[in-house]
């Protein structure tokens, strides 16, 4: 169970108090290592970005030297060619719609099993649960948007993601369950109605929990590239991430705008990056840490 | 509260539970349903029962597509679980001990599990570039060869095995660093009064107590490489000449990309491909339990 200390731990800096391994004679050699490991991760980054400010004749050329000209207008040129604005719209409404409806589905849900207030909520502990684990079944998931019409629409391809809710109810419920039901007592006490209670005491009480699971989900939404493909294929209605691959599929020749396209995709992310990486790194692997 | 609430949290869960069943249970399993049909995926198209004609067509008719879809995915998996776990674990082991920049390491070997597989998949594409891509520009200068190793079918399987764990090793990395640091220390310093130096220290006391990271990583790196083709799709579509066409690309491109879009005949192949997952997991689990137990 993912529980607020736990993850407060995982957040946490890692002490430098404690006692590592020494390493002597070998710390040049790690130092080898991470340096090497440096590059190979630096190189591609920097490259794109150079690439994405050359002019195509530099790139087949001389692409193994600065930019020069320097050529700015590739951005705005990939931009307006690749109607990057109605990608980024698309992308911005559905991760916002998928976040906002996982979370409140997620503890919709969370708070009536974890407070047993439904007759065998264990059972449907352990339904949710194990679609944690249940294979992908992309193409029965086809035919079912098909049958109701919302393939190839917004609220379809929305709607698949709000499937996917096994994950927030599992850490939603842990944290609920460190909640102290003595309020719930005292809100029943007042009369407080059930829905608001939820809304109003709960949830402000999950923001920690809510802030990392939406972070988590809103980098998956936004870095989908199967669904869209699958269940997108209008452009007016792909994300951004589909928007980048049709780019790239419509200007193959073209690498430098490709390369601005590349940078303007992955911007928004690396600047989320940024600011909260420790969130992000928790939230991401602490799934795997308590299975 | 419980008690006086009446029927409300039942509806509560409803939403959740409706979305879930509809969109997640009933599709999982509902491809075995549609492997015994000749479903195509056209609107309004009629869809029959074919029985077992999908399997008896896999395994007869296309045996040749499908022992070189297994070939690819068992290169794939074993290549990518054995290199992207053995290379986080030593620099999850470096970063451990006190060196200087563990920081930075951290942060930019974990940002392409960020960025997300269009963007990891184009930049090592633009680095791939036969005319001026930093890869092929070292690879001339080394060896005097100038070649495409996305273009060709004997590099293409290398050149997204190295993509994929690129993107992936900071994940690993991470599990395993956490790993390491839930190792009390005491056990290294009653390792030290033994005379245990760094790499016996790492070889006795470090991945013994790392069972329980090292049991997740390889299972979430088998499954990975065996049901996702998220990379694979951007990088090479599974091409040139099926040279990386795993298990799950053929199953996305028979259901919806090829010529002449199966879906049907799809739903067969994904069923193999989960006995193969469901068969694995289950082997790899109980031999990397019992050995953290026997730990």
């Amino acid at each position: 169970m993912i529980r607020q200390e736990a993850l407060d731990d995982a957040v946490a800096a890692p002490s430098a108090t404690r006692t590592r391994p020494r390493i002597k004679s070998s710390t040049v050699g790690g130092y080898a290592v991470l340096a090497l490991l440096l590059l190979i991760y630096l190189i591609p980054v920097v490259f794109v970005v150079f690439v994405s400010l050359m002019t195509s004749r530099q790139f087949v050329t001389g692409a193994a030297s600065l930019p020069s000209p320097v050529m700015w207008t590739n951005y705005p040129d990939a931009w307006v060619k690749g109607a990057f604005n109605t990608y980024f719209l698309n992308s911005l409404v559905y991760t916002f719609s998928v976040v906002a409806g996982t979370l409140t589905l997620g503890t919709l849900a969370a708070f009536p099993i974890a407070r047993g207030h439904v007759r065998g909520s264990n059972i449907f502990y352990i339904l949710f649960l194990s679609g944690i684990l249940l294979p992908a079944g992309i193409i029965p998931q086809f035919f079912i948007l098909q049958q109701f019409g919302l393939y190839n629409t917004k609220i379809g391809y929305i709607l698949l993601w709000w499937s996917r809710v096994a994950l927030p109810i599992f850490v939603l419920t842990g944290f609920i369950k460190s909640i102290p039901t003595e309020l719930d007592d005292a809100a029943a006490m007042d009369g407080c109605p059930y829905l608001r209670y939820i809304f109003q005491i709960i949830m402000p009480l999950l923001r920690p929990a809510l802030s990392v699971v939406g972070l988590i989900v809103a980098i998956r939404v936004w870095n989908d590239i199967v669904g869209p493909v699958i269940f997108l294929p209008s452009n007016s209605i792909k994300p951004i991430s589909a928007g980048l691959l049709q780019f790239y599929a419509e200007n193959t020749a073209d690498q430098t705008l490709i390369a601005a396209a590349i940078v303007i995709t992955a911007s928004p992310l690396v600047l989320l990056y940024i600011f909260t990486q420790r969130y992000i790194i928790a939230g991401m692997t602490s799934g795997a840490l308590k299975g | 509260m419980g008690r006086t609430a009446g029927i409300w949290p039942y509806l509560c869960i409803a939403p959740a539970l409706i979305v879930f069943i509809l969109l997640e249970v009933v599709p999982a399993f509902a491809t075995s349903i549609f492997s015994l049909t000749d479903y195509t995926g056209l609107p309004g198209a009629p869809i029959h029962w074919v029985g077992i004609d999908n399997y008896t067509g896999l395994f007869a008719g296309q045996q040749t597509f499908l022992l070189r879809a297994l070939g690819v995915t068992a290169i794939f998996s074993l290549a990518v679980t054995i290199f992207q776990n053995g290379i986080a674990v030593l620099v999850a082991w470096l970063l451990n001990a006190k060196l200087r920049g563990e920081i930075a390491v951290r942060s930019i070997v974990f940002l392409p599990v960020v960025l997300g597989a269009t963007v990891n998949g184009l930049t090592w594409y633009v680095m791939f570039n036969p005319l001026g891509g930093v890869v092929t520009m070292t690879l001339q200068q080394l060896f005097g060869i100038r070649t495409n190793l996305l273009g060709t079918p004997a590099t293409a399987l290398y050149a997204v095995i190295w993509v994929q764990i690129w993107a992936n090793l900071g994940f690993s990395m991470m599990v395993f660093l956490a790993g390491m640091q839930a190792i009390p220390s005491d056990v290294y310093e009653a390792g030290k009064i033994d005379g245990t130096g760094p790499w016996s220290a790492f070889r006795f006391l470090t991945i013994p107590l790392l069972a329980p990271s090292i049991t997740i990583n390889v299972l979430l790196a088998i499954i990975g490489t065996i049901t996702g083709f998220e990379l694979i799709l951007v990088l090479t579509d599974g091409g040139p000449a099926l040279a990386s066409q795993t298990l799950g690309m053929w199953v996305f491109n028979t259901a919806f990309f090829n010529g002449n879009r199966l879906p049907g005949f799809a739903s067969a192949i994904a069923m193999v491909q989960f006995a193969i997952v469901f068969v694995i997991a289950m082997i790899m689990q109980s031999y990397l339990r019992r050995r953290e137990a026997v730990l």
